[in-house]
């Protein structure tokens, strides 16, 4: 799952994650935040769902939450880039919207609900100019392996 | 209490659900359709308005019910296409059941048919290609899995108990001439097969399938003409995932929400109902909707199934067919299918499978972003 160190990444689907503008910069989910309420939504969005506000705006989400659910994917889907057996899940972002996201560079045995994840991303092949596509993904926190 | 505009079942027909590779969609549909037709004694020129609920994926895409219907007859009703995924033909018949209420129409007959691919399930079909797809994310067991682990997490509900819905839906289905697996397996077979998506096992999948069925329903006055004690459909209501708290739904729809409004229009409670057909496309989906319906509290699911309590001599029977894992899940035809179920059990007439004495049944259909509950009485 490691990202190749050379060659730019583009996003898989920028709906999904945007990438730092600098060197050293983490990527950051993309979202969709009411200016009205307050209200955060893990999918890029025209209308509030609380509020029902038109003009929502896109923004980033929290890199960091925890498996609110999951399950381990043991026959391979058609289509798939991932590998089965991989793991799945819903994660609670620390600031509210549950997304769903493949759990990566964390052993299938030590997922569980609760456990604390942070973005990542996964490698998602290339792009017809060579670009390293990348796609989303969590992995345990760091702490928490140790 | 009756009125001339309450809804009755007249008539319910099967094709035999499997794999049928030499027989077409309209093969499928149309044994369906002339049983439904047979079972309720009339021709099809009394037919007043015609559904097919379908999903698709493979074969023609637009106009099936029309085709199907065209070679029926054509006296020139009003024929229309429903879709919600395996929903399709419990809403379909919610659609026919209000048009007679409101008095544009006397019968109508829905056919819900399907032929599918093997292999797994994917939301939006198979060789779908969206990020979601790409991402390993787009798999129906896993949507299963996922509610079964929380549910795993919350309660302690344990593999054995979802195990042991597929037990008792194939030893149901042993009873059932219209099923696609009539072999009774063990708890130790269930658990000990291929593991798909944790903690789900393959035997806890349902299979895919071809298959037709057809209901056909009548004012109550209409009705009259044709039988004495017609079964009833009491009440139907629908539903789609409700954003709460602050999250969008995860499920297909707010089951317990719907299900209180159609035992508020039966005039009844989850405690009347005396025999039961699910959606257990995957066997979580018995256990936490026992627990929607009201039939248990919360958490109560796994234990209530593991000690008996849905199979047909227990409290709450369900899925007494085979339901989706056993009797087989053409996705089209799976809600009018539930349907024949009850109407069989509230006539007296499921043979081994009956429920003694069983007087009110409920159905629950969900398709993805959908969720069906209906309401029948003796
Ligand atoms: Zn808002």
């Amino acid at each position: 799952m490691a990202v190749a160190e050379t060659g730019r990444r583009v996003p898989l689907n920028p709906d999904m994650i945007e990438m730092p503008a600098s060197a050293g910069g983490l990527p950051r989910l993309v979202g969709s935040c009411c200016p009205a309420c307050g209200a955060r939504f893990a999918a890029r969005r025209a209308i509030c769902l609380q509020c029902a506000h038109r003009g929502i705006e896109r923004c980033t989400l929290s890199p960091t939450g925890t498996v609110w659910t999951f399950t381990v994917v043991r026959q391979q889907p058609p289509g798939s880039i991932l590998q089965a057996p991989y793991a799945i899940a819903q994660v609670q972002l620390d600031d509210g919207p549950i997304v769903a996201a493949p759990l990566v560079d964390t052993a299938i045995d030590a997922v569980r609900v609760g456990l604390p994840v942070e973005m990542t991303l996964c490698d998602a092949g290339r792009d017809a100019d060579g670009n390293t596509l990348v796609a989303h993904a969590f992995r345990a926190r760091r702490e928490e392996e140790q | 209490m009756t009125s001339e505009r309450d809804v009755v079942v007249l008539g319910v027909g099967l094709h035999p659900f499997g794999r049928f590779p030499d027989r077409s969609l309209d093969d499928l549909a149309r044994h369906a359709a002339l049983a439904a037709l047979d079972d309720a004694g009339i021709t099809f020129r009394e037919i007043e308005a015609g559904f097919v609920g379908r999903v698709g994926g493979t074969g023609p895409p637009v106009g099936v019910g029309t085709r199907i219907f065209s070679e029926l007859g054509q006296h020139g009703i009003p024929i229309t296409n429903i879709e919600l995924a395996c929903g399709s033909s419990s809403r379909a018949l919610m659609h026919a059941a209000d048009m007679i209420r409101a008095g544009s129409a006397e019968t109508a007959m829905v056919i819900g048919v399907e032929k599918m691919e093997r292999g797994m399930l994917q939301v939006g079909g198979a060789g779908a290609t969206s990020y979601a797809s790409v991402m390993g994310l787009n798999v129906m067991p896993a949507a299963y899995a996922m509610r079964a682990q929380r549910h795993m997490e919350e309660y302690g509900t344990k593999p054995e108990h979802f195990a042991q819905v597929s037990v008792k839906a194939h030893r149901n289905a042993m009873h059932n001439p219209y099923a696609q697996y009539r072999v009774a397996i063990t708890l130790e077979e269930v658990l000990g097969s291929r593991m798909v998506c944790d903690p789900l096992t393959l035997y806890q999948c349902c299979p895919t399938s071809d298959g037709a069925s057809a209901v056909i329903l009548a004012s109550a006055a209409r009705g009259r003409r044709h039988t004495a004690s017609p079964v009833r459909l009491a009440a139907w209501a629908g539903g789609s995932p409700v954003y709460e708290n602050g999250h969008e739904g995860l499920g297909e729809g707010p089951t317990g929400a719907v299900a209180r409004r159609a035992y508020a229009r039966a005039s009844i409670g989850p405690e009347d109902i005396d025999v039961t057909q699910v959606h257990d496309a995957f066997t979580p989906g018995e256990i936490l909707t026992i627990e929607e319906l009201g039939y248990v509290k919360p958490g109560d699911g796994g234990p209530f199934v593991f000690g008996g309590g849905t199979e047909i001599t227990g409290k709450y029977p369900v899925n007494t067919d085979g339901g989706l894992l056993s009797r087989g899940h053409p996705m089209g035809a799976t809600g009018g299918a539930m349907v024949t179920e009850v109407v069989r059990q509230l006539r007296g007439q499921a043979g081994a499978r009956q429920v003694e004495g069983a007087r009110a049944g409920l159905v629950q259909n969900a398709g993805i972003g959908g969720v069906n509950v209906l309401v029948l009485s003796a």
